[in-house]
């Protein structure tokens, strides 16, 4: 543990209270804040947090990796379109850390020491996209960079040098370690390994309760009130009355923009409708409809849903077709612009669409600046019911958001009446409609029929193939029906079956072979007839055989008893006669005996090929069901795989 | 993971049927197997002396 350091706030006397010897930033009950620097502190006019409302406050205490945390304090950031909290937090270990937090956004920041000498000049005129070793032979790729203008402080923080601006670089790895470097001044950097977690597993205790602030605009336009309730998160806006635009400008004012809405039908839910969405009871602020900057100009709206604790939501509507969407720190790392598809933790996402935009109408708050997105590029890779959707624009870099299709019941289940369903069309991006990619289909196949032949070859352990009777059996010259009887055979099996090999040396001719096995104590009888009979020949220049001398007859779920079992043969014969006059005619026999093998329970592999049936039937329909839905699906793709003859 | 595939939240949700059928026919061998039991075989006869006889 570290030991906290005593000081007396430079204003008012009162005792300062540092828990940590790197914390250098304070903010006294007088007011008053406080930096301090080798031991010395002096009380500086820094920005503080007004009106503080986040879920997180100083002495929140939370868990992450086995490890526990008290947060100290925190500094703001304002950088260009949004508002970053670097909470510093005191590890049960005496180190500190960052916690990372802001849109419903989480990330643990621990400090890192890279191989690389991290330097003014290896970051002054990096571009998103450019790739930096900041390990030994380890490219990290740039995926996002800003510029902090002002910083404001609560409780307890650390940020050392104390610059009145700092620019951050996010790194990542295509394998998804994740490091930001904070410039904080000329060669003055920090590293950090950036960890994204949820809120949910920091088990965050002693959090803040209090109402957000909310701010009161009038629109200079139509001279009415608009009441901002995601301030200062929210850093753009349209006037609910009259769509006139405004965008904050260096965290002081907002500026109306020159942007008009076109006309709209409006939202489809109403601005300040409140519902509980995926667990979260979200505000529904803002509404825009939105214009892809192409020749196809489609048009979706978006609703921005606001939960004071846990951020910003987006639900998407296209044709009917609904998506819940969240921005997310641990996106995918691609090195391509455009790759034709991603893999994010073994699940394959496949290119779907890209494109500009821009908002066309607009009602309520914004996260950001919605309104100068028009040179950022979209680019959506979908394995529904969920798809990425990467923003990037050379300004404000990467950002990801995941979305999965939500249900109209769903959103009507939350917001009720406020609520009017459009009509839906088509297949959905994501809409499950019952989506398996086809690896699924074919693992699961093979998974249930390797299952299957597991099952058929542990079962057959059990089965002994007992022969119980191997016999020759001759007819007599004069008769063409002979009948044995084998006694006291003995199944002591609870349920077994009986196989009966018949060879019989038929040469265009037949022998039909019954059997009737008695059970000695109940009477019961159980019998099967087997015909075996084989013919050749030869016509129209072609050999043909047909049938077999050997067959095999079964008698199945047989129980344990004393048995006797009767067998009775027919064979052929064939009456020649060579003159009506002078010979009595000829009898041929087709056969003088036959053979038969008697076995006691043995394998049936026939029952595991028709068991086999019903598993290579689904996956094969389940394969044309998807086939089917992803060719509508994908229409609209100008990345479809299909080929599509009616494209007018 | 949800266990419960029938689940609509579960992965496995687009598999619910495939389960199923997979899970019965493997029931449906293994009881085949351990009690002699031909899948659909046809031909065999059975004559109980308690009473009228049938075809199984």
């Amino acid at each position: 543990m570290s030991n906290p350091i005593l000081q007396n706030c430079p204003d008012c006397g009162r005792v300062l209270y540092f828990a940590h010897a790197e914390t250098n930033l304070i903010h006294c009950s007088c007011g008053s804040t406080v930096y301090r620097n080798n031991g010395v502190v002096v009380a500086k006019p820094f920005y503080t947090v007004a009106q503080p409302f986040e879920f997180i406050q100083p002495g929140t205490e939370g868990a992450w990796n086995g490890k526990t945390f008290r947060v100290l304090g925190r500094i703001r950031a304002w950088i260009e379109e949004f508002v970053f909290n670097y909470w510093t937090i005191l590890w049960n270990d005496g180190s500190i850390s960052y916690l990372g937090e802001g849109y419903g956004i989480y990330a643990i920041y621990e400090p890192v020491v890279t191989d690389r000498d991290v330097r003014s000049s290896l970051l002054d005129g990096v571009k998103v996209g450019a790739r930096r070793d900041l390990f030994a032979n380890d490219p990290f790729i740039l995926e996002r960079k800003y510029q902090c203008y002002k910083w404001e402080l609560e409780g307890e923080a650390w940020l050392p040098g104390v610059p009145s601006a700092f620019r951050t670089f996010e790194f990542a790895a295509v394998d998804g370690r994740r490091i930001e470097v904070i410039e904080l001044s000329n060669n003055a950097t920090l590293c950090f390994n950036v960890q994204y977690t949820t809120q949910e597993a920091l088990q965050l205790k002693n959090t803040r309760s209090v109402e957000p602030p909310i701010k009161t605009l009038t629109c200079h336009n139509c001279s009415k009130e608009n009441v901002l309730k995601g301030f200062p998160f929210c850093q753009s806006y349209a006037c609910v009355h009259c769509g006139t635009r405004y965008a904050l400008e260096e965290g002081l004012n907002f500026k109306r923009l020159g942007q008009r809405n076109s006309t709209d039908i409006g939202p489809d839910i109403e601005l300040g409708s409140a519902g509980v969405l995926k667990g979260i009871n979200y505000e529904v602020i803002g509404y825009a409809q939105k214009e892809e900057a192409n020749q196809y100009r489609s048009q979706w709206k978006e609703y921005t849903l606001y939960n004071p604790q846990h951020g910003f939501a987006f639900l998407s509507e296209y044709n009917g077709h609904w998506s819940f969407i969240r921005e997310r720190g641990d996106g995918p790392v691609v090195e391509k612009e455009q790759p034709s598809h991603l893999t994010y933790r073994d699940e394959r996402f496949e290119l779907y669409n890209s494109y500009n935009y821009e908002v066309v109408n607009a009602k309520g708050e914004f996260p950001y600046n919605a309104f100068n997105d028009q040179e950022k590029r979209a680019v959506e890779f979908i394995s529904p019911p969920e798809v990425w959707i990467k923003e990037k624009s050379g300004r404000e870099g990467i950002n990801w958001f995941l979305g999965e299709h939500i249900t109209s019941k769903e959103i009507k289940t939350a917001f009720g009446d406020k609520f009017s369903p459009p009509w839906k069309t088509g297949v959905g991006a994501v809409e499950p409609k019952g989506y398996v990619s086809m690896g699924k289909i074919l693992r699961f196949g093979a998974g249930a029929v390797l299952l299957l032949v597991f099952a058929h070859l542990v079962t057959s352990l059990t089965h002994r193939a007992q022969v119980i009777s191997e016999n020759t059996y001759d007819f007599s010259d004069s008769v063409d029906t002979v009948s044995f009887i084998k006694k006291d055979i003995v199944l002591d099996k609870r349920s077994s079956n009986l196989e009966f090999e018949i060879y019989a040396g038929v040469d265009n001719s037949w022998c039909e072979v019954s059997g009737t096995l008695v059970d000695v104590a109940k009477g019961t009888e159980y019998s099967f007839e087997k015909g075996v009979e084989y013919y050749h020949g030869y016509s129209e220049g072609e050999s043909w055989t047909e049938g077999s001398t050997r067959e095999t007859a079964f008698l199945s779920s047989i129980p344990a008893g004393r048995y006797d079992l009767i067998i009775r043969a027919t064979r052929e014969t064939k009456v020649t006669y060579a003159s009506y006059l002078t010979a009595p005619p000829e009898l041929n026999p087709s056969i003088r005996s036959f053979n038969m093998t008697v076995t006691y329970d043995t394998t049936n592999d026939r029952n595991l090929f028709l068991c086999l049936i019903p598993i290579v039937l689904w996956s094969i329909g389940h394969f044309l069901l998807v086939r089917y839905n992803e060719r509508k699906r994908w229409y609209n793709s100008p990345f479809s795989p299909y080929t599509y003859s009616d494209e007018s | 993971m949800k266990v419960n595939f029938f689940n609509s939240g579960s992965p496995l949700f687009p598999f619910r049927w495939f389960i199923l059928i997979t899970l019965l026919t493997v029931g449906t061998l293994t009881y085949a197997n351990l009690t002699g039991w031909r899948i659909f075989s046809g031909g065999q006869e059975q004559w109980k002396a308690s009473g009228p006889g049938g075809h199984k």
